[in-house]
């Protein structure tokens, strides 16, 4: 059973401890989306404001790659699962972490370089943007 | 560790769909976050998408596999760092996080689909 991911394995340990993380970390994200901004306000201006806290891009970059390494570290150990996958295991895991690799890269890419186009965001008028600011909510 | 109960055998595959699926799930969310780089009319275009009722059904959706993932993988946490390994244990956990993932799938609903009965969502 060595090529498990067992009790004790590095894998293992970083599973429980990611997921411990991911857990307080999800929780917030859904309660600034939802609560905080709410899914109707989530417009360039928003994600201009939010982003300007190093805060924010600190933890939206943590979510990143704890999820990222979290998901990939899990379905590695579900493909040592099957027989056929094993043999192949080498080509599977860097399938695996090529994906999670560019993902984080990418991820990452766009909330260290992210600044605002200056004046371009006040030009744009969504529909949804129209109907927020009848209803008078957001300032 | 095997837990050689139904319960067990329910929470193991469902934490491992969850899984799968939060994982292609966040692959997507993070090429969409693409547009930020795009510019502000194409993301402003992008995240409307979320705004329809097709996506905020969907979000509901989300938000349980995660809940049920996270409070799984919690549950599994909880019973290999306490060192009980009776299956009473791991059944008395299980119905701990189904109540508790139902008891927070109810608040999470109604923010998410609210919009949908004033009208708001396009
Ligand atoms: C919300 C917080 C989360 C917690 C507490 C958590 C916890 C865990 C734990 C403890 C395991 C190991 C199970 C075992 O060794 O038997 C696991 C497996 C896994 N997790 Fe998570 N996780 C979380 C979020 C995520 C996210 C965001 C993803 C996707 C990107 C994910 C994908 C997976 C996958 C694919 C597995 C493998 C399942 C298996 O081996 O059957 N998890 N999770």
């Amino acid at each position: 059973m060595s090529y498990k991911k067992v009790p004790g394995t590095f894998a293992w340990w970083f599973q429980r401890i990611s997921g411990s993380f991911l857990i307080i970390l999800i929780f917030i994200h859904f309660i600034d989306v939802h609560f905080i901004f709410g899914v109707e306000n989530l417009e360039y201006e928003t994600v201009a404001e939010k982003w300007n806290k190093p805060f924010w891009r600190i933890m939206d970059a943590l979510m990143l790659v704890f999820g990222m390494i979290h998901g990939a570290n899990g379905i590695e150990s579900i493909l040592l699962d099957y027989k056929k996958i094993r043999k192949y295991k080498a080509y599977w895991f860097f399938f695996i972490r090529a994906i999670s690799a560019v993902t984080i890269i990418i991820g990452s890419w766009i909330i260290v370089t992210f600044s605002p186009e200056e004046g371009s965001v006040a030009k744009y008028e969504s529909p949804v943007a129209e109907m927020r600011d009848e209803s008078g909510s957001h300032e | 560790m095997r837990y050689s109960i139904k319960e067990g055998m329910l929470s193991w595959l469902l934490h491992r769909l969850t899984g799968i699926g939060i994982f292609i799930f966040l692959i997507i969310h993070v090429m969409g976050a693409i547009y930020l780089k795009i510019g502000p009319e194409e993301w402003n275009h992008h995240v409307e998408l979320f705004n329809t009722p097709f996506f905020r059904v969907a979000e509901v959706g989300l938000m349980g596999a995660i809940l049920w993932h996270g409070l799984n993988g919690l549950r599994i946490i909880i019973i290999d760092f306490s060192g009980i390994r009776t299956s009473h244990f791991a059944k008395f956990l299980f119905w701990i996080i189904v109540f508790l993932t139902i008891l927070l799938m109810l608040p999470g609903t109604y923010i998410l689909l609210k919009p949908l009965f004033e009208g708001v969502a396009g």
